[in-house]
Protein backbone atom coordinates (compact mmCIF):
# COMPACT_ATOMS: atom_id res chain seq x y z
CA UNK A 1 0.00 0.00 0.00
CA UNK A 2 1.50 3.60 -1.19
CA UNK A 3 2.18 6.23 1.70
CA UNK A 4 0.98 9.64 0.81
CA UNK A 5 1.53 13.11 2.50
CA UNK A 6 2.47 16.03 2.35
CA UNK A 7 5.72 17.70 2.78
CA UNK A 8 3.85 20.61 4.98
CA UNK A 9 3.05 17.63 7.31
CA UNK A 10 6.52 16.00 6.81
CA UNK A 11 9.79 17.12 7.33
CA UNK A 12 11.81 16.40 4.22
CA UNK A 13 14.48 15.21 6.03
CA UNK A 14 12.77 12.90 8.14
CA UNK A 15 10.89 11.96 5.62
CA UNK A 16 13.91 10.56 3.23
CA UNK A 17 15.40 8.72 6.09
CA UNK A 18 11.69 6.99 7.39
CA UNK A 19 12.24 4.00 5.04
CA UNK A 20 15.82 2.69 6.48
CA UNK A 21 13.59 1.91 10.09
CA UNK A 22 11.45 -0.64 8.13
CA UNK A 23 14.54 -2.00 5.87
CA UNK A 24 11.87 -1.04 3.38
CA UNK A 25 12.67 -1.24 -0.50
CA UNK A 26 10.18 0.89 -2.84
CA UNK A 27 10.03 4.25 -4.69
CA UNK A 28 10.00 7.68 -2.73
CA UNK A 29 8.43 10.39 -5.38
CA UNK A 30 8.49 13.87 -4.22
CA UNK A 31 6.91 16.37 -6.06
CA UNK A 32 7.92 20.07 -5.17
CA UNK A 33 6.79 23.05 -6.73
CA UNK A 34 8.37 22.50 -10.27
CA UNK A 35 9.69 19.14 -10.56
CA UNK A 36 9.63 15.78 -9.14
CA UNK A 37 12.53 14.04 -7.69
CA UNK A 38 12.42 9.86 -7.25
CA UNK A 39 14.56 8.00 -4.80
CA UNK A 40 14.88 4.26 -4.81
CA UNK A 41 15.46 2.19 -1.61
CA UNK A 42 16.79 -1.52 -0.91
CA UNK A 43 15.94 -2.94 2.54
CA UNK A 44 16.28 0.61 3.80
CA UNK A 45 19.12 1.80 1.90
CA UNK A 46 18.96 4.36 -0.79
CA UNK A 47 20.90 2.92 -4.04
CA UNK A 48 19.47 5.68 -6.62
CA UNK A 49 17.74 8.91 -6.91
CA UNK A 50 16.81 11.02 -9.98
CA UNK A 51 15.60 14.91 -10.41
CA UNK A 52 15.42 15.83 -13.87
CA UNK A 53 18.68 15.22 -15.45
CA UNK A 54 20.40 14.83 -12.06
CA UNK A 55 21.49 11.17 -10.32
CA UNK A 56 22.68 10.25 -7.08
CA UNK A 57 23.72 12.81 -4.36
CA UNK A 58 22.73 15.77 -5.85
CA UNK A 59 19.67 15.10 -5.92
CA UNK A 60 19.52 14.52 -1.90
CA UNK A 61 21.30 17.79 -1.97
CA UNK A 62 18.08 19.30 -4.46
CA UNK A 63 15.31 17.83 -2.42
CA UNK A 64 16.36 18.31 0.93
CA UNK A 65 15.65 22.30 0.64
CA UNK A 66 12.19 21.46 -0.36
CA UNK A 67 9.42 22.65 2.27
CA UNK A 68 6.49 22.70 0.44
CA UNK A 69 4.94 19.60 -1.82
CA UNK A 70 3.98 16.12 -2.01
CA UNK A 71 5.12 13.32 -1.45
CA UNK A 72 3.66 9.22 -2.30
CA UNK A 73 6.22 5.54 -1.30
CA UNK A 74 5.54 2.98 -3.32
CA UNK A 75 6.68 0.02 -2.01
CA UNK A 76 8.44 -2.68 -3.56
CA UNK A 77 9.27 -0.45 -6.86
CA UNK A 78 12.88 -1.56 -8.53
CA UNK A 79 15.38 0.70 -8.81
CA UNK A 80 16.12 1.16 -12.66
CA UNK A 81 19.61 1.47 -11.53
CA UNK A 82 22.41 2.31 -8.89
CA UNK A 83 23.67 5.95 -8.35
CA UNK A 84 24.48 6.63 -4.51
CA UNK A 85 26.55 3.84 -2.67
CA UNK A 86 26.96 4.59 1.24
CA UNK A 87 25.05 4.38 4.24
CA UNK A 88 21.80 6.87 3.77
CA UNK A 89 22.93 8.55 6.85
CA UNK A 90 26.07 9.36 5.50
CA UNK A 91 24.55 10.24 2.46
CA UNK A 92 21.79 12.91 4.22
CA UNK A 93 24.41 14.07 6.20
CA UNK A 94 27.04 14.44 2.96
CA UNK A 95 24.24 16.08 0.91
CA UNK A 96 23.59 18.58 3.79
CA UNK A 97 27.04 19.00 3.91
CA UNK A 98 27.34 20.21 0.29
CA UNK A 99 24.18 21.89 0.41
CA UNK A 100 25.40 24.09 3.46
CA UNK A 101 28.95 24.79 1.53
CA UNK A 102 26.69 25.92 -1.73
CA UNK A 103 24.47 28.02 0.62
CA UNK A 104 27.68 29.33 2.48
CA UNK A 105 29.26 30.35 -1.50
CA UNK A 106 26.19 31.94 -2.77
CA UNK A 107 25.84 34.21 0.37
CA UNK A 108 29.56 35.21 0.28
CA UNK A 109 28.88 35.86 -3.87
CA UNK A 110 25.53 38.13 -3.08
CA UNK A 111 26.50 41.55 -2.81
CA UNK A 112 25.88 43.25 1.01
CA UNK A 113 24.45 46.09 1.84
CA UNK A 114 24.86 45.60 5.41
CA UNK A 115 27.71 47.20 6.95
CA UNK A 116 29.51 45.58 9.88
CA UNK A 117 30.81 48.64 12.10
CA UNK A 118 34.07 48.31 14.20
CA UNK A 119 32.97 48.52 17.86
CA UNK A 120 35.15 51.16 19.82
CA UNK A 121 36.78 49.64 23.00
CA UNK A 122 35.13 49.58 25.95
CA UNK A 123 37.06 51.79 28.29
CA UNK A 124 35.30 50.39 31.07
CA UNK A 125 37.24 47.26 31.37
CA UNK A 126 40.39 48.99 31.09
CA UNK A 127 41.63 47.83 27.82
CA UNK A 128 44.59 49.32 26.90
CA UNK A 129 44.59 49.75 22.82
CA UNK A 130 47.49 50.58 21.05
CA UNK A 131 47.25 52.65 18.02
CA UNK A 132 48.38 50.28 15.73
CA UNK A 133 44.82 48.23 16.78
CA UNK A 134 42.72 49.98 14.83
CA UNK A 135 44.24 48.23 11.08
CA UNK A 136 43.67 45.17 13.28
CA UNK A 137 40.03 45.76 14.28
CA UNK A 138 39.46 46.83 10.33
CA UNK A 139 40.87 43.03 9.59
CA UNK A 140 38.73 41.43 11.62
CA UNK A 141 35.67 44.14 10.42
CA UNK A 142 36.11 42.72 6.82
CA UNK A 143 36.91 39.42 6.94
CA UNK A 144 33.56 38.94 9.46
CA UNK A 145 31.60 41.70 6.79
CA UNK A 146 32.25 38.62 4.31
CA UNK A 147 30.02 36.23 7.06
CA UNK A 148 26.40 36.86 6.25
CA UNK A 149 25.40 34.67 8.72
CA UNK A 150 27.26 36.65 11.86
CA UNK A 151 25.60 39.15 13.27
CA UNK A 152 28.48 40.26 15.94
CA UNK A 153 31.80 39.12 16.60
CA UNK A 154 34.41 39.30 19.54
CA UNK A 155 37.72 38.04 19.64
CA UNK A 156 38.84 38.10 23.45
CA UNK A 157 41.68 36.65 25.34
CA UNK A 158 41.39 34.23 28.62
CA UNK A 159 40.77 37.49 30.92
CA UNK A 160 37.94 38.52 28.89
CA UNK A 161 39.40 41.06 27.26
CA UNK A 162 38.01 42.50 24.01
CA UNK A 163 40.81 42.26 21.45
CA UNK A 164 38.60 43.03 18.44
CA UNK A 165 35.04 43.39 17.79
CA UNK A 166 32.47 43.90 14.71
CA UNK A 167 28.95 44.05 14.91
CA UNK A 168 26.60 44.32 11.77
CA UNK A 169 23.98 45.59 13.67
CA UNK A 170 24.43 49.30 15.06
CA UNK A 171 21.70 49.49 17.41
CA UNK A 172 22.68 45.91 18.98
CA UNK A 173 26.45 47.27 19.43
CA UNK A 174 27.17 43.74 20.14
CA UNK A 175 25.85 43.65 23.83
CA UNK A 176 24.14 40.28 22.78
CA UNK A 177 28.04 38.95 22.11
CA UNK A 178 29.13 40.80 25.54
CA UNK A 179 26.28 39.31 27.24
CA UNK A 180 27.14 35.85 26.40
CA UNK A 181 31.18 36.00 25.71
CA UNK A 182 32.13 35.66 29.72
CA UNK A 183 29.58 32.61 29.89
CA UNK A 184 30.99 31.09 27.72
CA UNK A 185 34.84 32.07 28.12
CA UNK A 186 34.42 30.48 31.71
CA UNK A 187 32.43 27.52 30.60
CA UNK A 188 35.35 26.68 28.44
CA UNK A 189 37.99 27.29 30.98
CA UNK A 190 35.97 25.09 33.33
CA UNK A 191 35.56 21.83 30.77
CA UNK A 192 35.95 19.40 32.32
CA UNK A 193 37.62 17.00 29.01
CA UNK A 194 40.79 18.18 27.29
CA UNK A 195 41.38 19.93 24.16
CA UNK A 196 38.02 21.87 23.89
CA UNK A 197 37.75 22.95 20.29
CA UNK A 198 33.87 24.64 19.83
CA UNK A 199 30.98 25.50 21.53
CA UNK A 200 27.93 26.19 19.77
CA UNK A 201 24.79 27.12 21.65
CA UNK A 202 21.39 27.78 20.04
CA UNK A 203 18.72 29.37 21.47
CA UNK A 204 15.44 31.21 20.09
CA UNK A 205 17.56 34.61 19.19
CA UNK A 206 19.90 32.45 16.85
CA UNK A 207 23.19 30.40 17.24
CA UNK A 208 26.40 31.66 19.07
CA UNK A 209 29.84 29.98 18.59
CA UNK A 210 32.87 29.89 20.61
CA UNK A 211 35.62 28.41 18.91
CA UNK A 212 39.51 28.99 20.64
CA UNK A 213 42.21 29.97 18.80
CA UNK A 214 45.77 29.55 19.91
CA UNK A 215 48.01 32.19 21.91
CA UNK A 216 44.93 32.45 24.77
CA UNK A 217 42.41 33.79 22.14
CA UNK A 218 39.08 32.84 21.63
CA UNK A 219 36.32 34.07 18.92
CA UNK A 220 32.73 34.13 19.91
CA UNK A 221 30.41 34.68 16.83
CA UNK A 222 26.49 35.73 17.02
CA UNK A 223 24.20 34.32 14.40
CA UNK A 224 20.96 35.29 14.26
CA UNK A 225 18.24 32.88 14.38
CA UNK A 226 17.66 32.82 10.69
CA UNK A 227 20.84 31.04 10.12
CA UNK A 228 21.19 27.36 10.26
CA UNK A 229 23.75 25.62 12.57
CA UNK A 230 25.70 24.55 9.81
CA UNK A 231 25.98 27.79 8.09
CA UNK A 232 26.45 29.56 11.06
CA UNK A 233 29.45 27.20 12.38
CA UNK A 234 31.30 27.40 8.95
CA UNK A 235 31.49 31.21 9.09
CA UNK A 236 32.79 31.06 12.33
CA UNK A 237 34.92 28.19 11.66
CA UNK A 238 36.28 30.97 9.07
CA UNK A 239 36.23 33.80 10.68
CA UNK A 240 38.59 31.94 13.65
CA UNK A 241 40.78 30.34 11.05
CA UNK A 242 41.11 34.21 9.62
CA UNK A 243 42.17 35.10 13.55
CA UNK A 244 44.48 32.57 13.56
CA UNK A 245 46.36 33.48 10.25
CA UNK A 246 46.30 37.60 10.25
CA UNK A 247 44.59 39.01 13.33
CA UNK A 248 46.66 38.82 15.82
CA UNK A 249 46.52 40.43 18.83
CA UNK A 250 50.08 42.34 20.12
CA UNK B 1 10.54 16.74 38.36
CA UNK B 2 6.90 17.73 36.69
CA UNK B 3 6.80 14.56 34.11
CA UNK B 4 4.90 11.46 35.26
CA UNK B 5 7.13 8.77 35.94
CA UNK B 6 5.44 6.47 33.17
CA UNK B 7 5.90 9.00 30.88
CA UNK B 8 9.93 9.35 31.86
CA UNK B 9 10.00 5.47 31.78
CA UNK B 10 8.78 5.68 27.75
CA UNK B 11 11.13 7.87 27.46
CA UNK B 12 13.84 5.63 28.81
CA UNK B 13 12.90 2.95 26.61
CA UNK B 14 12.80 5.17 23.48
CA UNK B 15 16.77 6.26 24.55
CA UNK B 16 17.93 2.79 24.89
CA UNK B 17 16.25 1.64 21.73
CA UNK B 18 17.58 4.75 19.92
CA UNK B 19 21.33 4.67 20.92
CA UNK B 20 21.73 0.98 20.75
CA UNK B 21 21.80 1.72 16.85
CA UNK B 22 24.15 4.20 16.60
CA UNK B 23 28.17 3.51 16.66
CA UNK B 24 29.48 6.44 17.07
CA UNK B 25 27.32 7.37 20.08
CA UNK B 26 29.65 6.44 23.96
CA UNK B 27 27.27 7.55 26.20
CA UNK B 28 23.51 9.30 26.67
CA UNK B 29 21.36 10.30 29.19
CA UNK B 30 18.14 11.96 30.22
CA UNK B 31 18.59 15.08 33.05
CA UNK B 32 16.06 16.58 34.88
CA UNK B 33 16.14 20.89 36.07
CA UNK B 34 18.78 19.76 38.88
CA UNK B 35 20.88 17.91 36.53
CA UNK B 36 20.06 14.36 38.19
CA UNK B 37 20.02 11.68 35.74
CA UNK B 38 16.67 10.34 35.08
CA UNK B 39 17.76 7.83 32.37
CA UNK B 40 21.29 6.55 30.78
CA UNK B 41 22.34 4.32 28.34
CA UNK B 42 25.90 3.52 27.90
CA UNK B 43 27.29 2.66 24.10
CA UNK B 44 30.03 0.17 23.38
CA UNK B 45 32.79 2.26 24.18
CA UNK B 46 31.87 4.22 27.86
CA UNK B 47 32.29 7.56 28.92
CA UNK B 48 34.49 7.71 32.28
CA UNK B 49 33.58 11.29 33.04
CA UNK B 50 30.02 10.85 32.53
CA UNK B 51 29.36 12.28 35.87
CA UNK B 52 31.61 15.64 35.45
CA UNK B 53 29.79 15.88 31.56
CA UNK B 54 26.80 15.57 33.33
CA UNK B 55 27.56 18.29 35.99
CA UNK B 56 29.18 20.42 33.33
CA UNK B 57 25.69 20.36 30.54
CA UNK B 58 23.39 21.16 33.74
CA UNK B 59 26.15 24.45 34.51
CA UNK B 60 25.37 25.43 30.73
CA UNK B 61 21.88 24.96 30.77
CA UNK B 62 21.03 26.62 33.91
CA UNK B 63 23.69 29.28 33.36
CA UNK B 64 23.43 30.31 30.08
CA UNK B 65 22.67 33.84 30.16
CA UNK B 66 20.56 34.54 27.04
CA UNK B 67 17.74 32.18 28.30
CA UNK B 68 15.91 29.25 26.62
CA UNK B 69 18.69 26.94 25.67
CA UNK B 70 17.24 24.63 23.19
CA UNK B 71 20.53 22.66 22.15
CA UNK B 72 24.10 22.65 22.28
CA UNK B 73 27.64 21.45 21.22
CA UNK B 74 30.66 21.46 22.76
CA UNK B 75 33.30 19.65 21.22
CA UNK B 76 36.79 18.89 21.94
CA UNK B 77 39.39 16.07 21.88
CA UNK B 78 37.74 13.31 23.51
CA UNK B 79 34.72 13.65 21.27
CA UNK B 80 31.14 15.74 20.76
CA UNK B 81 28.52 16.93 23.33
CA UNK B 82 25.38 17.29 22.48
CA UNK B 83 22.42 18.73 24.76
CA UNK B 84 19.27 18.83 23.92
CA UNK B 85 16.59 20.78 25.77
CA UNK B 86 13.52 18.03 25.23
CA UNK B 87 11.50 19.30 27.87
CA UNK B 88 11.32 22.39 30.29
CA UNK B 89 12.73 20.43 32.93
CA UNK B 90 14.00 17.82 31.24
CA UNK B 91 17.51 17.94 28.48
CA UNK B 92 18.96 14.80 26.83
CA UNK B 93 22.67 15.18 26.61
CA UNK B 94 24.39 12.88 23.80
CA UNK B 95 28.06 12.23 23.69
CA UNK B 96 29.89 10.80 20.46
CA UNK B 97 33.24 9.70 20.01
CA UNK B 98 36.38 11.83 18.38
CA UNK B 99 36.01 12.16 15.19
CA UNK B 100 32.34 11.94 14.45
CA UNK B 101 30.86 14.94 12.11
CA UNK B 102 28.83 17.65 14.39
CA UNK B 103 26.07 16.86 11.35
CA UNK B 104 26.02 13.04 12.44
CA UNK B 105 25.99 14.25 15.56
CA UNK B 106 23.78 17.01 15.41
CA UNK B 107 21.15 14.44 13.62
CA UNK B 108 21.28 11.32 16.01
CA UNK B 109 20.63 13.70 18.78
CA UNK B 110 17.72 15.44 17.33
CA UNK B 111 16.47 12.37 16.00
CA UNK B 112 16.19 10.77 19.51
CA UNK B 113 15.13 14.41 20.96
CA UNK B 114 12.06 14.52 18.57
CA UNK B 115 11.08 11.05 19.57
CA UNK B 116 11.38 11.74 23.49
CA UNK B 117 9.21 15.11 22.79
CA UNK B 118 6.59 13.24 21.13
CA UNK B 119 6.31 10.62 23.57
CA UNK B 120 6.28 13.09 26.36
CA UNK B 121 3.36 15.32 24.70
CA UNK B 122 1.13 12.41 23.61
CA UNK B 123 2.29 9.52 25.98
CA UNK B 124 2.91 7.13 22.88
CA UNK B 125 6.58 6.06 21.96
Amino acid sequence: MALRGSLEDMDVFELVQFPHQGRKSGELILVGSEHEARLYYQKGKLVHARYLETKGLDVLVEVLGWSEGVFEFRPNEDSPETSIEMDLHRAVMQALKIKDEKTMTNEAGENDSENLVPEKPDTETGMDIAADDTAKWANFKEAAQKEKPILSAVLVNESGQCLARAGRNKSDNGLETEKVKDFLLQYALDHPRPGMKRIITEDAGGTVVMIPISRGMFLVALAGKDASLGAASLSANRLAEFAERKGEPR
Amino acid sequence: MTQPAEKIAAAARILESSIEEEDHVMYACLMDETGKRVAEKEGAKTVEEARSIRSSLHGLAQGYPRGGLARAFIEDEMGTIALYCVAGDLYLAVAAEPGSPLGAVSMTAGRVAERIKSSLQTGLE
